[in-house]
């Protein structure tokens, strides 16, 4: 009885910790503790992660981040660092924001997310400080970079 | 900047030089030279660029006046081309040039671009043929499979099951041509490209498998490989269980001794080791799982050891879709037609007009048409890619016939051109840019 109460108080506390940077945030990005699913070897796995949705001026949908790129200080978010070439992107070969991922070394996976009451299908990039970004959102970032 | 950064941009800047002798460059080559200073931090070379662009601009308004006035005549046969007007008007004033889309020519061009349109919306109702069987687009990723997830999409949407793209292409691959590739050491996984109708008959043929057996949606099925790395991945396990069983001639040559005791050491473990070494491997393992989910460690180790290294993938397949591989109750006809720009081959144009039989007859069509075009609308037709067209609407604000196009690049927007609206993988196409990249036609009757 004595454990399952502290139990309980862990999660009330953690759950406090989590809400409080999450409603002292501006409206542009909203941070929560949900679910998200994905396939692991022929079946569906969903799992309770932390993760971000950030509303950019310039993009009509919301976009997934990590909860490490609330601050903007992770590798999904870097500043574009180089030229990228189309032609490799669109070859004849792949989808180009598969490409796009892999050329900045990340790991690209399809997912569902869970966001107001329903399962959101997307794509998501996955880099090695464990930050990640929407596919889409990553390719409008870098899209000043790719000719 | 590095080597290949520099080969990156010098290969960005001659793509500039051809495309201001097709269009407007301006906001291309404004972007680039912002990166190109921010990424290159050379001032001198930065400079140069700079010079070096302002003719390349101007060649490339005068070029988007030229093709603009193309763009109003090609159009004006299936909508108002006002947006084109607009551009025209747009790249005139640039030079200091008036046009006005009030002018003689223009305004011929308009009403019959109005008249064309009033005439489509009678004939272009709005269907859409999606069922819950195709589920949400595809990602081929890493393989040049799309002519194979384009018969998945037609054989399923037909036949009312989930059809593995995967085995499509392995069967297709089976082909004499491919063969001999593979001979010289493609992998499975490296055949890319191929044509739709042929894929699907040889899949009817051969039996077609059923997604649950064979997966083939890249990353829907993983989060830690990929068909192509998979398949590699087996294809290298065949060689590393090879290797287990004996050691080469090389070696025995060589190293005699070392050989010696690397052959005593395979043979002590001859009996456990294949076994021990793939279930001890959670990589490989990993590989076998994905690719052929129902298969068990024993009937992989059995295939192993009867296969050679070229047809070891299609015996894991065959094994995989042994019980469940069906072939439909009906005939099925598959029909493609083929623009090459020869005499008496069907236009564009024409095979619209199958499209719309088979969409209003509760079918879906497979195309074949160009990916450039689908990221930007005056790009130059290149890559040849195949999708699925699935819906069709009338565009009340363009006053466009559209269709749907399923994609396999995932649920991604971001890769189309902005004046293309995109949800969830599927993008409109207004007819006169399908037309344009668009050059066959596959339907299963």
């Amino acid at each position: 009885m004595y454990n399952k109460n502290i139990f309980k108080i862990f999660i009330l506390i953690y759950c406090l910790w989590f809400l409080t940077p999450t409603l002292s945030q501006a409206i542009e990005t909203i941070c929560t503790y949900g679910k998200t699913k994905y396939i692991y070897i022929g079946k569906p796995i969903i799992k309770k992660e932390p993760y971000c949705l950030t509303y950019p001026e310039d993009q009509k949908k919301a976009s997934l981040i990590s909860l490490n790129c609330k601050n903007k200080t992770c590798e999904a978010l870097k500043e574009p660092s180089q030229i990228i070439s189309k032609q490799k992107l669109y070859s004849e070969i792949g989808s180009p924001g598969f490409h796009l991922c892999r050329t900045l070394k990340g790991k690209p996976q399809l997912l569902d997310y869970w966001h107001g009451n329903q399962w959101h299908s997307t794509s998501r990039c996955q880099f090695s400080d464990d930050s990640f970004i929407e596919i889409d959102y990553l390719y409008h970032l870098w899209s000043k970079s790719i000719f | 900047m590095s080597t290949e950064q520099k080969q990156t941009a010098s290969e960005v800047w001659n793509s500039l030089v051809q495309e201001a002798k097709r269009r407007s460059i301006e906001n291309k080559m404004v972007t680039f030279l912002n990166a190109f200073n921010k990424y290159c931090g050379n001032p001198v070379l930065y400079g140069m660029a700079v010079s070096k662009s302002l003719p390349l601009l101007r060649e490339g308004q005068e070029s988007h006046i030229q093709l603009m006035k193309k763009e109003i005549e090609r159009v004006s046969k299936y909508r108002a081309p006002l947006l084109e007007c607009a551009e025209l008007k747009e790249a005139a004033q640039t030079l200091n040039r008036s046009i006005n889309c009030e002018d003689s020519a223009l305004k011929r061009q308009m009403s019959q671009g109005i008249q064309a349109a009033s005439n489509r919306i009678q004939s272009c109702t709005n269907v859409d043929n999606r069922t819950d069987i195709l589920q949400r687009p595809r990602d081929q990723d890493s393989t040049g499979w799309c002519y194979a997830y384009t018969v998945a999409d037609l054989l399923s949407y037909k036949t009312g099951k989930l059809i593995s793209a995967a085995h499509v292409a392995n069967t297709y691959n089976d082909s004499f041509i491919n063969h001999t590739k593979q001979f010289f050491n493609t992998s499975e996984a490296d055949l890319h490209g191929g044509m739709i109708k042929s894929a699907a008959e040889k899949a009817l043929q051969k039996g077609v498998c059923l997604e649950e057996d064979l997966p083939s949606s890249d990353y829907l099925y993983s989060s830690l490989t990929n068909i192509k790395s998979g398949i590699h991945g087996v294809e290298n396990a065949k060689d590393l269980y090879d290797e287990s069983l004996s050691p080469s001639w090389a070696e025995l040559l060589f190293h005699p001794i070392t050989s010696i005791t690397s052959w005593a050491t395979h043979d002590e473990t001859i009996a456990s080791s294949p076994q021990e070494i793939f279930q001890n491997c959670p990589e490989i393992q990993g590989n076998w799982k994905e690719l052929f989910p129902n298969l068990n460690m024993d009937t992989i180790l059995e295939v192993l050891a009867q296969s050679t290294s070229m047809s070891v993938v299609d015996n894991l397949i065959a094994r995989a879709c042994l019980k469940n591989s069906f072939v439909p109750d009906t005939k099925l006809n598959i029909v493609e037609k083929i623009y090459r720009g020869g005499l008496g081959e069907p236009t564009p144009d024409e095979m619209t007009q199958d499209i719309d039989d088979q969409l209003n007859h509760k079918n879906i069509v497979g195309i074949y048409y160009k990916a450039s075009l689908l990221q930007d609308r005056y790009a130059a037709p290149k890559y040849g890619h195949a999708s699925s067209v699935v819906a069709r609407r009338f565009n009340f604000l363009s006053g466009a016939c559209e269709y749907l196009i399923r994609n396999s690049w995932g649920s991604s927007c971001a890769n189309y051109d902005s004046e293309f609206s995109c949800s969830d993988g599927h993008v409109w196409i207004p007819q006169e840019h399908l037309v344009n990249m668009m050059y066959g036609i596959t339907y299963v009757q």
